[in-house]
């Protein structure tokens, strides 16, 4: 059984861990032009489940760094802000994305051979 | 519909915590969001929402404060990188602070009516309240201008200080002791140390108190203690407890010694120097007897903190040497 603190440093790292994820699920989901809400119901069908309060701020900043852009247009007698990636944006992704992979292999290669226990390389 | 002004009323809570040429465009984006929630679920239980189920989804968003605080960027007077320096210049500017204070007591303990003391002793709280205001105001002016300070020359990792074992006896301070104390103990076989009348090149003599030449028999046994512990410091250059504690009975036993001395009223007879001369002599001699106890005190106080800071920097980990 975990203890509070424990449960605590848990939830602090797993928070660390997905907030870079968030960034790279959300470029993903936005290989195709969507607006806010359904963005945030694909995140979640895909297991990435992003609260509004993080994602539109997400959004935001991704979009003054050039990475988004968005238009605001009406649909279902509503106006909605859609958003879908810059060709830079596309770039920027297709690196991120080798970046990590790359940081998951060698993640799970350290996880599988933890290499010898010497004293610097000894 | 009641539900509808519950989220009109929700959006125009977070729009006012919004900073106005990001008011509109969030307030529409949250409005649509907060909406296309409430049509999916209203979809999924085929009926309207009640204004009790509206709120609970609003509730889940959070307090429109908190929800408008998410769209901003993140506030700092003195940011990340300019923190640690400014932490620092912090730091001189206390010690700095202190420093009027301190000297203030120091003549005051020596003459009463010099300083208004009661004022002097309480205004580095001021004084470093008012230093805290500056630095402050410096620090949130450089962030703000987004002055780059600390990024101008190069970064050269080899410019890097060496580190320094504060734990470590200087190999020079162990054999300036055993040179000093060597020196001490010369002297004192050469008979320097053994009268108590001492006569001046120009003419005149200085009589001083019988304590002089116990003082130096006291003085003369320590240095042999003294230069028995340079000799170990110099072989063993890391302070260790039992030699940190040493350290302090012998230092403080010579400022005790020179307590005692300077109490004696040292200096009891000037001869064949004029009068005025005399006097002067006999008056700082008043003074050193008047005030011995105190200043005794004041460096007591001294050696004790720093033996305490010795000791504690022993039960820490040394670093690692290569």
């Amino acid at each position: 059984m975990w203890s509070s603190q424990d449960q605590a440093v848990f939830e602090n790292l797993r928070l660390e861990l997905r907030r870079g994820s968030v960034i790279l699920a959300v470029l993903a989901a936005l290989r195709t032009e969507q607006y806010g809400y359904t963005l945030r119901k694909r995140l979640e069908d895909g297991g990435m489940p992003v609260d509004e309060g993080t994602l539109y701020p997400l959004l935001r900043r991704l979009e003054s760094q050039g990475l988004l852009e968005s238009q605001w247009r009406e649909e279902d007698k509503r106006k909605k802000r859609f958003y879908r990636l810059t060709q830079s944006g596309t770039e920027i992704f297709a690196r991120l994305m080798t970046e990590w992979q790359s940081i998951g292999e060698a993640v799970a290669h350290l996880h599988t051979d933890p290499g010898e226990s010497g004293h610097g390389g000894q | 519909m009641a539900g509808n002004d519950l989220v009109e009323r929700y959006i125009a809570a977070v729009k006012f915590w919004l900073p106005e040429k990001l008011r509109e465009d969030i307030g529409a984006e949250l409005a649509d969001d907060i909406r296309s929630e409430i049509d999916d679920a209203e979809k999924s239980k085929g009926r309207p929402l009640t204004e009790d189920e509206i709120a609970e989804i609003l509730k889940a968003r959070g307090r429109p404060m908190t929800v408008a605080a998410r769209y901003q960027p993140q506030r700092h007077l003195i940011g990340p990188e300019l923190f640690p320096l400014y932490i620092f210049v912090l730091k001189i500017v206390a010690v700095v602070c202190l420093i009027p204070p301190v000297a203030a007591w120091f003549v005051w303990s020596f003459d009463r009516y010099a300083l208004p003391v009661p004022d002097t002793i309480a205004s580095p709280f001021n004084s470093f309240l008012m230093a805290f205001a500056v630095v402050t105001l410096v620090f949130a002016l450089i962030e703000h201008k987004g002055i780059d300070i600390t990024k101008k020359a190069e970064f050269n990792p080899k410019a890097l200080r060496p580190v320094i074992d504060k734990n470590r006896i200087p190999r020079s301070d162990s054999i300036g002791e055993i040179i000093g104390a060597m020196i001490g103990v010369g002297f004192y076989l050469a008979g320097y140390f053994s009268q108590t009348t001492y006569h001046f090149p120009t003419g005149g003599s200085i009589t001083v108190a019988p304590e002089w030449i116990a003082f130096w028999q006291i003085i003369i046994g320590l240095a042999v203690f003294d230069i028995a512990l340079g000799a170990i410091n110099l072989f063993k250059p890391y302070w260790s407890g039992p030699r940190v504690v040493a350290r302090l009975l012998l230092n403080l036993a010579k400022a005790a010694a020179f307590c005692w001395l300077f109490q004696s009223h040292l200096v009891r007879a000037v001869d064949g120097v004029p009068a005025v001369a005399a006097s002067q002599f006999q008056m700082v001699n008043d003074k050193f007897a008047e005030f011995a106890l105190p200043f005794f005190g004041f460096v007591a106080a001294i050696i004790v903190a720093k033996a305490l800071w010795r000791l504690m920097r022993t039960l820490k980990p040394r670093p690692a040497v290569a």
